[in-house]
């Protein structure tokens, strides 16, 4: 290896440690995948062959067990696999690896060459397929989302009050929340409406007095109306 | 003797003449058009199971074919370079994990991928290995694949799935690669590797358990790739080897427990046949050292967890066997727990690539045995050894517990299946000479081997795709629903809580909630009591269960009262009411929270309830 390309899987490394520290989220991902690509070519020359296959093979098994041994031996040091000693564990262990690799005069054999056209319109090919494929997934995946949720819940509570959350997705309309002590089905305590968008909407969290001569309370959220059909029960017990 | 010698008269510069073929199937971007297609295919069959509710079973089938076919004629039929055979497995086998990946493109939903997906962010968020995981307690010892994904989430900043699937995709490659390399050095021949690796991916796990996130995905090309290290860097010094060697032999190690014994199984023998055909692979006796010793050692670290988990799976196959021995075996072949049947010619298939390979491998193994011998190839013989084994494939799905450890094992088997098939087929039959009938009952033939084999090894239908929510059935149980529950448990409830519930419902709470699900390997339970809890009217030994097991949280979904349970059981093995079981839950059992003092009912969407039980009784 000459000493500028050297210097310039350095400043590579030195770059993916800088960002993946403090730099922004899309540089830090950029160059961190970048520095990993670098190692693994590095230790693809590793491969006495001549081909390119035994060299791929090289580079994946080497990255793959260099993250995995250097993520046990972090696991072993002070802080150990927080993001700091990834980002600074990784570039140490790249640098060894960059320096090694020069020191031992590894250099790019034979199998370099430009591939041919058609492997390259293959890759594409399937580059396009991929892209196209995860299109039509997230479709699906947008649509399952939308699946109607509604939620009650009542994380909360003492002998007074109850914080309740609602959650919904794909639910609109205007519901009641009630309050309902002991079982009692002839009285209920109103306790406020709550008005759903339709959409994903943020969890809605309300309080809701209960009333203190009671043992145990049924807080029901019903849609609103004459009929009030009970959609969704929580149940707290003093 | 060396892997790399071989007296096979079948070369890579023995091509064969040109056969008489359209003009557009000429060059390996035919592969990358068929695996880009099949790709956007199977994003489809996703989508109309997500939105229409049914997947289409028929281009599910056609899409996988259409990238194995498109791979089997280009790659092994024409006269390609080296090169691009090369390009064309890699291809292939990229493409059939994208077509997983293309089906669930947002979280990993299968069983085992939510126990390690819960590893993997038990070491995002405290920092360090081995945090006990009560869903599957052995797997946070074996942690390489999330080490390897948490390392690349801390390095990028991606999604852990996108990770995930980025480290899945290599382990892919690695495989590949890896074993067309082996077969291309015992075999001097690309087009017989090519034919191998494509053989492999025939194998009844190739596709589904596999290529999901979970141990033994990332530990099968470690392994192959190992193998293929000790022959590569034979011409390499040792200052150089040892440390390469030393850490892929760490990395198999730490990754899944039975693989990694496989391996030094797999080594011993290989030393002791070189060793008696006096030709050794120059680095085989330290490789095999440090596998060994690497394998032994983290195995003494995981022993605690390691050998309940062994001892379990043992005591659950010796009694399916005895069951069926003693015909008490309720095991029924194409019918699922809850009635769902294989469709009829599905079953065909997959008897049909059974037949093949019972019908072909006597006479390929015979031909490799004794080319093997005769060349003194330890590696191949023992590749002979290893192809044996297959009939315990077949045998293994007759009951229901040995199924799923045969299955298991076909991707250490079938890379034996695979070498020795590939080298008598290929090694007799030159493509470009063949007439027309013999090239297509090879195609056919191929083609049975890849669709009858991944139907054996994929299990039910359900299994396959996105669709509507079925009770108690891995992906398909993981439904917005099922998921806005255990994310209001990690929102809203103090983490690692005792929590039970039923078999996905207590992964995800795992996994996206942040509790504790109570099982019997990890806290001891008597999951007959517990699942009485889900499943039973109540009684007072509720109450005692409940104490005992110091519950906090139950998580009840109700629509387990509309079906039996897909995968036999809606909790664990042991649960109450699993022998003759022939309709579900009644819902008052289901229900009877609602109505036992202290029992609060803290969550409610419809289905899903979640009560907290600390104050009962």
């Amino acid at each position: 290896m000459t000493i500028r390309e050297v210097s310039a899987r350095a400043a590579l490394l030195a770059a993916a440690v800088v960002f993946g520290l403090a730099g922004p989220a899309v540089l830090g991902a950029i160059f961190g995948l970048a520095a990993i690509v670098n190692v693994g070519e590095l230790l693809s020359r590793l491969h006495t062959g001549h081909d390119l296959a035994g060299r791929i093979l090289f580079a994946g098994v080497g990255v793959l067990a260099l993250l995995l041994v250097l993520g046990v031996v972090l696991n072993e040091l002070p802080g150990q696999l927080s993001h700091t000693n990834w980002t600074v564990g990784w570039g140490v262990l790249a640098t060894v690896v960059l320096t090694a690799t020069w020191r031992l005069g590894g250099a790019p054999r034979p199998g370099y060459r430009r591939p041919p056209a058609a492997a390259l319109v293959a890759c594409g090919l399937l580059a396009l397929g991929t892209v196209a494929g995860l299109i039509v997934a997230w479709q699906g995946v947008s649509r399952e989302r939308s699946t109607q949720v509604l939620a009650l819940s009542a994380p909360w509570h003492d002998q007074r009050t109850a914080r309740v959350v609602v959650q919904s997705v794909g639910v609109s309309g205007v519901y009641q929340l009630e309050v309902w002590p002991d079982g009692d089905q002839a009285r209920s305590v109103p306790a406020g409406e709550i008005s759903l968008a339709g959409h994903r909407s943020p969890a809605l969290t309300r309080q809701v007095r209960l009333p203190g001569a009671s043992t145990h309370w049924a807080i029901v959220l019903s849609h609103a109306g004459p009929r009030r059909p009970r959609a969704r029960e929580v149940i707290l017990w003093k | 003797m060396s892997i790399t010698a071989s007296s096979v008269k079948v070369s890579a510069e023995a091509r064969p003449r040109a056969i008489a073929r359209p003009a557009w199937l000429t060059g390996v971007w035919t592969v990358g058009l068929a695996a880009g297609i099949g790709v956007v295919l199977q994003a489809y069959v996703g989508y109309r199971g997500r939105v229409a509710g049914a997947p289409p079973a028929l281009l599910f089938w056609l899409s996988l074919g259409l990238i194995y076919v498109a791979g089997v004629v280009t790659i092994v039929w024409l006269p390609l370079t080296r090169g691009l055979r090369v390009l064309g497995i890699a291809l292939v086998s990229i493409a059939m994990q994208l077509t997983r990946i293309v089906l669930y493109p947002d979280m990993f939903v299968y069983h085992d991928e939510l126990v390690h997906d819960r590893v993997l962010k038990d070491i995002l968020v405290h920092h360090h290995l081995f945090t006990a995981n009560s869903t599957l307690p052995v797997t946070p010892h074996y942690p390489g694949l999330e080490v390897v994904t948490s390392g690349l989430v801390q390095l990028t900043g991606l999604s852990t799935h996108t990770c995930g699937s980025l480290v899945l995709l290599t382990t892919r490659l690695v495989l590949a690669l890896g074993i067309f390399l082996i077969v291309e050095r015992m075999t001097s021949s690309d087009r017989i590797a090519a034919a191998a690796s494509l053989i492999y991916i025939a194998n009844p796990q190739y596709l589904f358990f596999n290529s999901q996130f979970s141990y033994q995905t990332i530990a099968l090309p470690l392994c192959v790739g190992y193998v293929y290290m000790i022959v590569a860097l034979s011409s390499v010094r040792r200052s150089i080897a040892w440390p390469a060697l030393g850490v892929v032999a760490i990395a198999v190690a730490v990754s899944h427990h039975l693989t990694s014994m496989g391996l030094v199984v797999l080594l011993l023998a290989w030393l002791a046949v070189s060793t008696v055909s006096g030709r050794r692979p120059r680095y085989l006796v330290s490789a095999t050292l440090l596998a060994l010793f690497c394998v032994a050692g983290w195995a003494v670290i995981a022993g605690p967890t390691l050998f309940p988990y062994f001892s379990e799976i043992l005591r659950h196959n010796v009694k399916s066997v005895q069951q069926l021995i003693s015909g008490h075996s309720d095991h029924k072949f194409f019918k699922d727990t809850a009635g769902d049947r294989t469709p009829v010619w599905e079953r065909y298939a997959s008897l049909a690539s059974v037949l093949l390979l019972v019908a072909l491998l006597p006479w390929a193994l015979w031909t490799a045995v004794r080319r093997a011998w005769g060349a003194r190839q330890a590696a191949a013989l023992v590749l002979c050894a290893v192809t044996v084994a297959y009939p315990i494939i077949p045998l293994g799905h007759l009951t229901e517990a040995t199924s799923e450890v045969a299955d298991r094992s076909s991707g250490f088997i079938f890379i034996g299946v695979a070498f020795v098939l590939a080298w008598w087929v290929f090694a007799h039959l030159r493509p470009g000479r063949l007439g027309r009938l013999p090239a297509i009952a090879v195609l056919l033939g191929s083609l049975v081997l890849f669709v009858g084999g991944t139907i054996v090894g994929s299990g039910p239908p359900w299994l396959r795709a996105p669709g509507p929510f079925l009770v108690s059935s891995e992906n398909r149980s993981v439904d917005p629903i099922a998921v806005s529950a255990s994310r209001w448990l990690g929102d809203y409830q103090r983490p690692d809580q005792r929590i039970y519930g039923d078999r996905i419902n207590a992964l995800l709470a795992a996994l996206l909630g942040n509790q504790h699900p109570l099982t019997s390997l990890a806290d001891g339970i008597d999951n007959d009591a517990a699942s009485r809890l889900l499943l039973a009217p109540l009684s007072p030994l509720d109450y005692q269960t409940v104490r005992t097991d110091r519950l906090n949280l139950l998580v009840v979904d109700t629509r387990i009262t509309q079906d039996l349970p897909h995968v036999g059981v809606y909790t664990d093995t042991g649960e109450y009411g699993t022998v003759n079981r022939t309709r579900p839950p009644d819902p008052q059992a289901v229900t009877k929270f609602d109505h036992v003092r202290g029992a609060e009912r803290l969550y409610d969407n419809g289905a899903i309830r979640i009560y907290a039980l600390r104050r009962i009784g």
